[in-house]
C-alpha cells in the first residue's frame, strides 16, 4: 500500500532522475562538454523557429537540486497531504511545475522560455490556489497577475528579439552586447526576472503566496520557482557587464534585500518570516548578480534552495502539529517536544544566517568578502551588511519564539514526532544542507577567489552577525517590565512591518486608477459619443437620407423623361458655345 | 471588523464591554508570554474600572470616544487570529457539507450504502416524531 | 427556371440575344445604334403578359425611354460625325454619349425608370433587365468615355444604389437597387480594363440569378412573403448563403470578384472610388442581412396549409450554383495551379 502510493512512485522517480543528474553534472565539468541539441521547427522568410536545448553543468546542476527537492517534496505531502481528497491532482499539480521548471532551465532559446515561464506562472497559481478560499483566492489571484507582468515583458522582448532572426538569446549575447536593441531586450528580461524573483516593485506576491500548501511553498515559493528569475539573468548575464541598467537592478535588490530582512522582524506569521527571508535571499542573490558575479549568485542559489526547502519542511511539520495555525506568538517551547524537527530548523536557520561549514556559510560569506574586495559606495555597502546582520536577527527571532519559553497556545497539550514520513525526506534535505556548500564550493570553481582584506573588514561579517543574533535575543525576550517597542514608535513599524505598503502599492494602489478610468470611458465613450457618434449617428443619417431619397421617386414618368431631355440640351449648348 | 457594535442599536454599557473586549485582544497580540499579557489585562482593567462609576452619560460618551480613538490608533497590524476563526489563514479552507446534501442524493447514489440511508429514514422519523411531541403538530396554514 | 416556351417568345429571345451581339460587335456607332434598337425592341414582347397589367405599362415605359436614350444615342453619334474627324476626342461630347447609354443600362441620374420598371416584370424578365440588358450599353461605354464623369458616376451609384434600397418592401425593387449598385462595380471595372469587366459580370449574373430562379419558383415579390412561407431549413440557408455572396462576403464567391477590382483599383489609383464603393456595399450587405436574418432566423410562421415544394431538378440546380456560390473561391484556386 504504502509502495504503490502515487507519492512514494514519483518521489524515487525523481530521487533517481536527481542522481543521474548528478552523474552528468561530473561528467560535463570533468571533460568540459556543452551539449546544444537545436530542432528547426519551421522557417519563415530569415526568421527562424526553434526548439533548443542546452546542457551544460549548469543547467544540470540546477535540474539535479530541483529534481531532489521535488522528489523529497513529493515523498513528504504523502504525510503532510494526508487527508487530502484530490491527492493525485496536487501531485500532478507539482509534476507539471517540475517540468515547466525543468524546460526553462534547459532552454537557451526565448520562445522555450516563455513557455515554461508561463507554464510556472500558471502552474504556481494553480498551487496558491489550492486551498480554495477567499485567502487563497486573492493571493492567487496577486501572484498569477504580478507573474503575468513578466510573462508580457517576455513577450515584448520576444518581439524584440525577432530583428535578430532567431530566438536563441544564447548566441547573441555576446555579439550584439553594443547593440541598442539588446540593450532593450536586456532591460525587459531584467524587469521580467524581477517580478519573478519579486524584487521590490513586485515583491508583495512572494508573502501572499504563502497561503499554498506548505510543501508547495517549500518547493515552489523558496527554491526553484522565485530563483527562475534569478537563472534567467545569470544566463543574460554576458550582456549585463559594463552595461549602466544593471546599476538599477543593483539599487532595487540591495533595497530588497534590506526591506524583506525588516518586515522580516516584524512578521508573526511562521511562514510569512520564512517568505521574507528568501525575498531577502534573493536580493542578495540578485544584487551579487547585478555586480558582475553570476556564478557566485548561482552557488548562493543553489545552497540557499537546500537550506529554504528544509526551513519550510520543518515549518510545515509544525504548522501541521499545531492543527493550522501559523502564528508565531501562538509556538513556543517546541524543542521539548519536537526534537528532531527542532534540530532541522535549527540547522537550516544557522545554515541561512551562515554560520561557518554549513551551506550558507560558503555562499555568502564569499559574496560579502567579494562585495568588500569591488568598488562600491557606501550606501550599498551599508544594504549588504544591514541585511546581513538582520537575516541573523530575524532568524534568532523566530527561533527563541519557536524553541524557546511556553507553549502558548492551550493549557492541555500534547506534541509529538509521529511523522517519520515527513523526518526521513527532512533529514535527505538535512544532510544536503550540511555538506552542499562545500560540496559545491569544490565542484563550481576551478581556482578559488582570492580575497585580500584588513582583519577588521574581515571580520565585518561576524560582527554584524553577532550584533544581529544580539538584538534577535532581546527583542524575543519579554518581561514584564519591558517597554513595548511596537507601539512606542507604531507609524515607523507599521510602515516598516507591512513590507513598506509594496502591497498597497500593486493591490488597490493600481486598481484603484485603472478601474475608475475604465468606467469613465464605459461611461463617457461607450454609452456616449462613440454611440452617437457611431452606431445610432449611421443608422440615423441612413434613415433620413433613405426616407429623402424616397421622396425622389413619388414624380410622374414624364418628369424623367424630361429631366434626360434638359440634361441633355444643356450640355448640347456647352457644346455649341 | 465584524464586532464594532453599530452605534445606537446598543446600550452604553453594551460598547463599554465591547471596546474592553477588544482592547483585551489586541493586548493578546502585543504581548504573547500569557504573564506579561495578564499583567498588562490588569493595568487595562484598571483603567476602565477607574471611570466605571461614571454617572453623567455625557462625559461617560466622551470617555468612551476617547477609548475607541485610542483603541484605532494602536490597533495591531496583524492581529492575533485562530487558524479557522473569520480572518485566519486557515478558514474555510476545509468545507463540510451540510447534512441536508444527502437527502438530495440520486436514488442510484443512495442505493449504494442501503444501511445508512435506511437508519437515515428511521431517524428522520424518530426526530419528526418527537418534535410534533414536544411542539404539538404543524398548522397546515402556516406552511406553504 | 422555366420561362414560358411557346415558339414566338423563343423567336424574341433568340433575336434578343443575337442583337446585343450585333451591338457589341460592330464596327461603327451606326451599326451599335441598330442593335441596341433591335435589342429594345424584341424586349417589349417578352415583357408583355395578358395576365397581368402592370406588365403591359413595363413595356410602355420601357419603350419610352430606351426610344428617348437611343434617339438621343443616334443625333449624338451623327453630330460627332458631323463635327469631327476619326480619334478626335471632346469631353462634352464624351459626356452626352455616355448619358445616352447610362440610361440605357439605368445608371444613376438617369435611373429613375428602372425599379419602376421591375416592379412591373416577372422575376425571369427582370433577371434579363439585370444582366443581359446591361452587356451592350457597357460595352459600347467601353469604348468612349470621360473617366471624370464616370468616377462621378460610379459614386453616384454606389450611394443611390445603398441608400435607395435601404427603405424597401418589395424585393424586386431591392434587387433594382442593389444591380444600380453592382453597377458601380461594374463601371469601376470598366475604368480598368475589359477583362476585368467580363470577370464581374460573368460572377454578378450568376449570383443574380441564382436569387432570382429561387424567388421565381417561391412566387416572392414582397418581404413580408418571407415571413410565412415553409421551406426546409436547406432552402432558407441556400437564400442566406447567395444573399450574403452576392453582398459579398468574404468567403464566399461574390467577394472574389470585389476582391480583384479592389485591387485592381488601388494599384490604379483610385482609392476615393474604392472607399465608396467599400462602405457602400456595407450598407447593401446590411440590408440583405435584414431580409434573411429576421424573417428565417429570428421570426417565421409555419402554416401547415400551404408548403412550396420544389422538383428534385431545381433543387439539384439550385444547390449545384450554391455550392459554387458558396467554395467558388476554393474552387477557383484549383485552376491555376
Amino acid at each position: 500500500m504504502w509502495m504503490s502510493s502515487i507519492c512514494f512512485i514519483w518521489g524515487v522517480f525523481f530521487f533517481f532522475l536527481s542522481l543521474f543528474m548528478f552523474y552528468w553534472v561530473i561528467y560535463l565539468m570533468m571533460n568540459n562538454i556543452v551539449y546544444f541539441l537545436e530542432w528547426e521547427v519551421i522557417s519563415f522568410n530569415s526568421v527562424k523557429i526553434e526548439m533548443g536545448v542546452l546542457f551544460d553543468w549548469m543547467s544540470m546542476l540546477f535540474m539535479m537540486f530541483v529534481f531532489l527537492i521535488s522528489s523529497v517534496v513529493i515523498l513528504y505531502s504523502k504525510s503532510y497531504m494526508s487527508s487530502e481528497l484530490n491527492l493525485n491532482r496536487f501531485i500532478m499539480l507539482v509534476i507539471m511545475f517540475v517540468l515547466s521548471m525543468a524546460l526553462l532551465i534547459i532552454s537557451p532559446n526565448m520562445i522555450s522560455i516563455l513557455l515554461g515561464w508561463d507554464g510556472l506562472g500558471l502552474v504556481s497559481y494553480c498551487l496558491v490556489i489550492y486551498y480554495q478560499n477567499i485567502k487563497s483566492f486573492n493571493a492567487g489571484m496577486l501572484t498569477a497577475l504580478s507573474n503575468r507582468i513578466g510573462d508580457v515583458l517576455i513577450l515584448m522582448s520576444i518581439s524584440w528579439m525577432m530583428n535578430y532572426g532567431s530566438w536563441n538569446f544564447y548566441f547573441y549575447l555576446e555579439f550584439m552586447k553594443n547593440d541598442f536593441e539588446m540593450l532593450v531586450i536586456g532591460g525587459l528580461i531584467m524587469a521580467a526576472a524581477m517580478t519573478k524573483s519579486a524584487q521590490i516593485p513586485f515583491s508583495s506576491w512572494l508573502p501572499a503566496a504563502m497561503a499554498a500548501p506548505t510543501p508547495v511553498s517549500a518547493l515552489v515559493h523558496s527554491s526553484t520557482l522565485v530563483t527562475a528569475g534569478v537563472y534567467l539573468l545569470i544566463r543574460f548575464n554576458y550582456l549585463f557587464i559594463d552595461s549602466y541598467i544593471i546599476n538599477i537592478l543593483l539599487l532595487l535588490s540591495g533595497l530588497t534585500m534590506f526591506m524583506a530582512g525588516i518586515s522580516a522582524n516584524y512578521e508573526f506569521d511562521l511562514k510569512k518570516i520564512i517568505a521574507l527571508s528568501t525575498l531577502s535571499q534573493l536580493g542578495l542573490m540578485m544584487s551579487i548578480l547585478s555586480m558582475g558575479m553570476g556564478d557566485l549568485a548561482f552557488f548562493h542559489l543553489l545552497t540557499h534552495a537546500m537550506f529554504k526547502a528544509l526551513l519550510f519542511m520543518c515549518a510545515g511539520l509544525i504548522i501541521h502539529m499545531f492543527n493550522d495555525i501559523q502564528d508565531i506568538r501562538y509556538m513556543g517551547g517546541i524543542s521539548l517536544y519536537l526534537p528532531l524537527t527542532s534540530l532541522c530548523f535549527n540547522i537550516a536557520n544557522m545554515a541561512l544566517c551562515g554560520i561557518p561549514f554549513l551551506a550558507g556559510f560558503y555562499s555568502k560569506d564569499l559574496i560579502l568578502e567579494v562585495v568588500m574586495m569591488s568598488n562600491l559606495n557606501l550606501f550599498v555597502f551599508f544594504l549588504y551588511f544591514i541585511s546581513t546582520g538582520l537575516t541573523v536577527f530575524y532568524s534568532f527571532r523566530l527561533s527563541m519564539y519557536l524553541m524557546v519559553g511556553d507553549y502558548n497556545l492551550m493549557s492541555v497539550y500534547n506534541l509529538y514526532e509521529e511523522d517519520y514520513v515527513m523526518l526521513k525526506s527532512m533529514f535527505i534535505l538535512l544532510v544536503m544542507s550540511v555538506v552542499s556548500g562545500g560540496m559545491l564550493v569544490w565542484m563550481i570553481f576551478p581556482y578559488p577567489y582570492m580575497i585580500y582584506l584588513s582583519l577588521n573588514m574581515k571580520l565585518m561579517v561576524v560582527y554584524v552577525s553577532l550584533l544581529g543574533g544580539l538584538m534577535g535575543y532581546l527583542v524575543s525576550v519579554m518581561k514584564i517590565y519591558s517597554l513595548n517597542k511596537f507601539i512606542i514608535t507604531y507609524k515607523l513599524s507599521s510602515f516598516l512591518g507591512v513590507m513598506w505598503f509594496l502591497p498597497n502599492l500593486s493591490t488597490y494602489g493600481l486598481n484603484y486608477i485603472f478601474l475608475s478610468l475604465g468606467g469613465k470611458m464605459f461611461k463617457n465613450l461607450d454609452m456616449g459619443w462613440i454611440e452617437l457618434y457611431s452606431v445610432r449617428g449611421i443608422s440615423l443619417i441612413l434613415k433620413k437620407n433613405s426616407i429623402f431619397y424616397n421622396f425622389f421617386h413619388m414624380n410622374n414618368f414624364k418628369i424623367y423623361l424630361f429631366s434626360f431631355i434638359m440634361w441633355m440640351v444643356m450640355f448640347l449648348f456647352m457644346l455649341i458655345i | 471588523m465584524a464586532t464594532v457594535p453599530i452605534l445606537g442599536l446598543k446600550t452604553h454599557s453594551q460598547k463599554v464591554c465591547s471596546l474592553y473586549k477588544r482592547a483585551l485582544r489586541n493586548l493578546e497580540s502585543y504581548y504573547d508570554r500569557r504573564n506579561v499579557f495578564r499583567y498588562q489585562a490588569v493595568l487595562l482593567r484598571a483603567r476602565f474600572d477607574q471611570n466605571a462609576k461614571e454617572c453623567d452619560l455625557r462625559k461617560a460618551t466622551e470617555l468612551l470616544k476617547a477609548g475607541e480613538e485610542e483603541l484605532f490608533q494602536i490597533q495591531h497590524p496583524i492581529p492575533k487570529k485562530f487558524a479557522q476563526s473569520p480572518g485566519g489563514v486557515a478558514f474555510e479552507r476545509v468545507v463540510t457539507p451540510p447534512d441536508w446534501v444527502l437527502d438530495y442524493w440520486h436514488p442510484l447514489e443512495k442505493a449504494q450504502y442501503p444501511e445508512y440511508f435506511k437508519k437515515r429514514e428511521e431517524r428522520k422519523k424518530e426526530f419528526i416524531a418527537m418534535w410534533e411531541k414536544e411542539y404539538g403538530q404543524s398548522d397546515k396554514k402556516n406552511s406553504h | 427556371m422555366y420561362p414560358s416556351l411557346n415558339s414566338n417568345k423563343m423567336f424574341f429571345y433568340f433575336i434578343l440575344f443575337l442583337s446585343t451581339l450585333i451591338s457589341i460587335s460592330s464596327n461603327s456607332w451606326l451599326g451599335c445604334w441598330v442593335g441596341l434598337e433591335i435589342n429594345l425592341l424584341s424586349f417589349i414582347p417578352l415583357i408583355s403578359n395578358t395576365n397581368n397589367m402592370m406588365s403591359s405599362e413595363a413595356s410602355l415605359k420601357y419603350f419610352l425611354t430606351q426610344s428617348i436614350a437611343s434617339i438621343n444615342f443616334l443625333f449624338f453619334i451623327l453630330l460627332k460625325l458631323m463635327w469631327m474627324k476619326n480619334f478626335m476626342l471632346n469631353n462634352s461630347i464624351s459626356i452626352l454619349i455616355n448619358s445616352s447609354l447610362l440610361m440605357k443600362m439605368g445608371s444613376t441620374p438617369f435611373h429613375f425608370w428602372f425599379p419602376n420598371i421591375i416592379e412591373g416584370l416577372s422575376w425571369f424578365n427582370s433577371f434579363i433587365l439585370m444582366s443581359w440588358q446591361k452587356i451592350a450599353p457597357m460595352i459600347l461605354l467601353s469604348y468612349y468615355f470621360y473617366s471624370k464623369f464616370i468616377i462621378i458616376i460610379i459614386i453616384m451609384n454606389s450611394i443611390i444604389g445603398a441608400i435607395g434600397g435601404l427603405n424597401q418592401s418589395s424585393l424586386r425593387k431591392i434587387m433594382a437597387f442593389s444591380s444600380i449598385n453592382n453597377l458601380s462595380w461594374m463601371l469601376a471595372s470598366l475604368l480598368i480594363s475589359e477583362n476585368l469587366w467580363i470577370f464581374y459580370f460573368m460572377m454578378y449574373s450568376f449570383l443574380i440569378m441564382i436569387l432570382c430562379l429561387l424567388f421565381n419558383s417561391m412566387n416572392l415579390f414582397y418581404i413580408n412573403q418571407l415571413f410565412f412561407f415553409n421551406m426546409n431549413y436547406g432552402i432558407k440557408f441556400l437564400f442566406l448563403i447567395n444573399f450574403l455572396s452576392l453582398g459579398g462576403l468574404p468567403p464566399f464567391l461574390g467577394f472574389y470578384s470585389k476582391w480583384i477590382i479592389i485591387n485592381f483599383l488601388i494599384f490604379n489609383n483610385f482609392p476615393m472610388v474604392c472607399f465608396f464603393l467599400i462602405m457602400m456595399s456595407l450598407i447593401i450587405l446590411f440590408f440583405y442581412i435584414r431580409i434573411i436574418y429576421s424573417s428565417f432566423l429570428f421570426n417565421n410562421l409555419n402554416l401547415k396549409w400551404i408548403s412550396i415544394k420544389l422538383k428534385n431538378k431545381q433543387l439539384f440546380f439550385y444547390t449545384l450554383s450554391s455550392l459554387i456560390s458558396i467554395f467558388g473561391i476554393i474552387f477557383s484556386t484549383f485552376f491555376f495551379m
